[in-house]
């Protein structure tokens, strides 16, 4: 335990820290929204904004009702059962599903922090592991770690899937990856990096044979199976949820992402007030990913993250009526591992000053009830 | 401004495509290292020249005529680029290279959604950047490095080249001719070629001189 003491120590740290910009941020929020300032507004407007907007709402109806397979929330299909179902659990406990919600949330989000912390120390040093948890806490729409969403636990999944593979633990990063794909569709990509490093290891230069612990990696599209057999049990068709989320309220489609991106810049033009909070910041963070996912190319960043990144910014910008980019790319971890080893001083600076006023912006917004979601 | 910001994102999406295969081709040994080079610095070189050219025809049509309001690459190229557009909506065999580079050039739009045109052109920019592969392959092989990197630019800077990243039969064409041209040179022995720099500086600039030209025309619509 004395051994393992500071790397405990820095764990806390990590995990407090990467929290604490939150709430100082919502602390913050509130004093410069409320007039005046007082501890019950804050908690009101706490309440509010972290359980109430967007998909939170849906989550809590699975939670304490399930899916269903007919009347208006059998919509609810289109979110997979991993985060609800453990709110239902943790509610056992607490009596609160929103309360479940929360601490779910940001506990994974914290735990999340101290997993990135440990991937990026595999290559690099503390510094850059320091930074990497940082710019993921200072991520522009990172807010969303706080409430009943499901980011937490997506993040939390992934690093640990990602680490597990990293680690040749293909049995770990399998039931992970498993996990990851029960929480959200974006689960399946880490197929992608699993199979590239087994791959490596096969005909890379250590030749290893294939062992039967690696065919644990097939529990990650097994975790999406298992969502496919609910929408059956449901309603006799494995894909229903693609039905409803191409109905009211998504919309959704799968459209090239050339066509997605002038449909964003065509809705900037025509909804001028949402252009800032939803449509210029989706294009941005496209274009601004894709850099950096070619910066981690010319830096011979590994090969496994880049496809992983690659990946799910593609698949993520395939959907034909997005409003919730910012959020989604909070989970492309591969940026925040690839911008971490900035070996200039001054870009480092740089672009954590820039990641704070961006987060701090975007999280007053929200805690404003602008159209984040 | 829409339009392009569609056409970054997909080029862009493409070429991070592209470069993550080969970079794990080149990770498992399946590619080599100046190979991998070679490819990335040629496709740089044939994506730059395409990009180049029809940013040159917008310029030209837009300050010539005026606007270009609708579908402004339709209004490119005139007749020759309008029915090659056509042909990847609904491909035919009329002309027997042009017709294959429709048909496969619908069979990637399909892949993409629907985006035909994407289609074509990526297939377009293919043939052209392995055309130039071979080709600089074969003249690195004979004349040396400098010497393959100046004959490939003259390649892209040629007066028909314009028409190398056109989703017609003209790729399909250049791409066979630098496979014949490799083969056909493949017992050449190597030898160091003396040529003087700046006259190549001429050649090129003349070459691309006219190029410009052609490219004009084409956007005009006087050719085709």
């Amino acid at each position: 335990m004395k051994k393992n003491t500071p790397r405990l120590r820095t764990w806390i740290c990590l995990f407090v820290s990467s929290l604490g910009i939150h709430y100082l941020m919502l602390l913050l929020s509130s004093v410069l929204l409320l007039e005046p300032f007082s501890l019950s507004g804050l908690w009101e407007m706490t309440v509010r904004r972290l359980t109430e907007p967007g998909d939170a709402t849906r989550y809590l109806d699975i939670a304490v009702n399930g899916y269903v397979s007919s009347g208006e929330n059998a919509i609810n299909l289109v979110f997979f059962p991993l985060y609800p179902y453990l709110i239902r659990g943790v509610g056992w406990i607490t009596g609160n599903p929103a309360l479940s919600g929360v601490l779910i949330s940001q506990v994974c989000s914290g735990a999340a922090s101290v997993v990135l912390y440990e991937l990026i120390l595999l290559d690099a040093d503390q510094r850059s592991a320091w930074d990497g948890v940082l710019l993921m806490a200072l991520y522009p729409f990172s807010v969303f770690v706080l409430g009943v969403f499901s980011e937490g636990l997506f993040l939390l999944t992934t690093l640990l899937c990602l680490y597990g593979i990293r680690k040749r633990r293909f049995l770990w990063a399998g039931v992970a990856g498993f996990l990851s794909a029960l929480c959200r569709i974006q689960g399946m990509l880490l197929l992608l990096p699993a199979l590239c490093e087994l791959l490596l290891l096969r005909i890379g230069p250590e030749k290893r044979r294939f062992r039967p612990g690696d065919l644990a990696v097939l529990l990650i599209p097994a975790g999406f199976g298992i969502y496919l057999g609910i929408n059956y049990a449901l309603h006799g068709n494995c894909f229903q949820f693609l039905r409803y989320e191409a109905d009211a309220p998504w919309y959704q489609s799968t459209k090239w992402i050339g066509e997605n991106l002038r449909t964003q810049y065509g809705l900037a033009q025509q909804y001028p007030g949402l252009a800032e909070i939803i449509y210029w910041p989706q294009i941005a963070l496209y274009f601004l990913v894709l850099g950096i996912l070619f910066l981690g190319l010319y830096k011979k960043e590994r090969i496994s993250y880049l496809l992983y990144g690659g990946a799910y910014l593609g698949f993520c910008y395939l959907s034909g009526w997005m409003i919730s980019g910012g959020r989604y790319m909070l989970c492309c971890v591969p940026v925040y591992i690839i911008l971490s080893k900035t070996k200039d001083g001054t870009a480092r600076k740089l672009l954590l000053f820039a990641a704070a006023l961006l987060c701090f912006a975007y999280s007053l917004f929200y805690y404003r009830a602008h159209a984040i979601m | 401004m829409s339009e392009l910001i569609g056409v970054l994102g997909s080029a862009g999406m493409l070429a991070l495509i592209g470069t993550l295969i080969l970079s794990f081709l080149r990770k498992i040994g399946a590619v080599k290292q100046d190979s991998f080079r070679a490819f990335i610095r040629i496709c740089l070189w044939t994506a730059f020249t395409g990009a180049g050219y029809v940013l040159f025809m917008l310029l030209c049509r837009k300050t010539i005529f005026g606007d270009l309001t609708g579908d402004a690459l339709r209004a490119l190229g005139g007749g020759y680029l309008r029915d090659a557009l056509d042909g990847l909506e609904t491909p035919g065999f009329a002309r027997p290279l042009t017709g294959l580079m429709s048909w496969a050039g619908h069979g990637i739009g399909k892949v993409v959604f629907g985006q035909y045109r994407l289609g074509g052109f990526l297939l377009s920019f293919l043939c052209t950047a392995s055309a130039c592969l071979i080709f600089y392959g074969r003249l690195k092989k004979i004349f040396g490095d400098q010497a393959a990197e100046d004959g490939c630019f003259l390649l892209l800077c040629d007066p028909c080249a314009v028409f190398f990243f056109f989703p017609c039969g003209v790729p399909l064409a250049l791409l066979i001719v630098c496979t014949v041209f490799s083969l056909a040179a493949c017992r050449a022995k190597a030898r160091t070629i003396r040529y003087s720099r700046s006259l190549y500086g001429w050649i090129q600039a003349l070459s691309a001189c006219l190029s410009a030209a052609m490219a004009c025309a084409v956007a005009l619509g006087r050719i085709g």
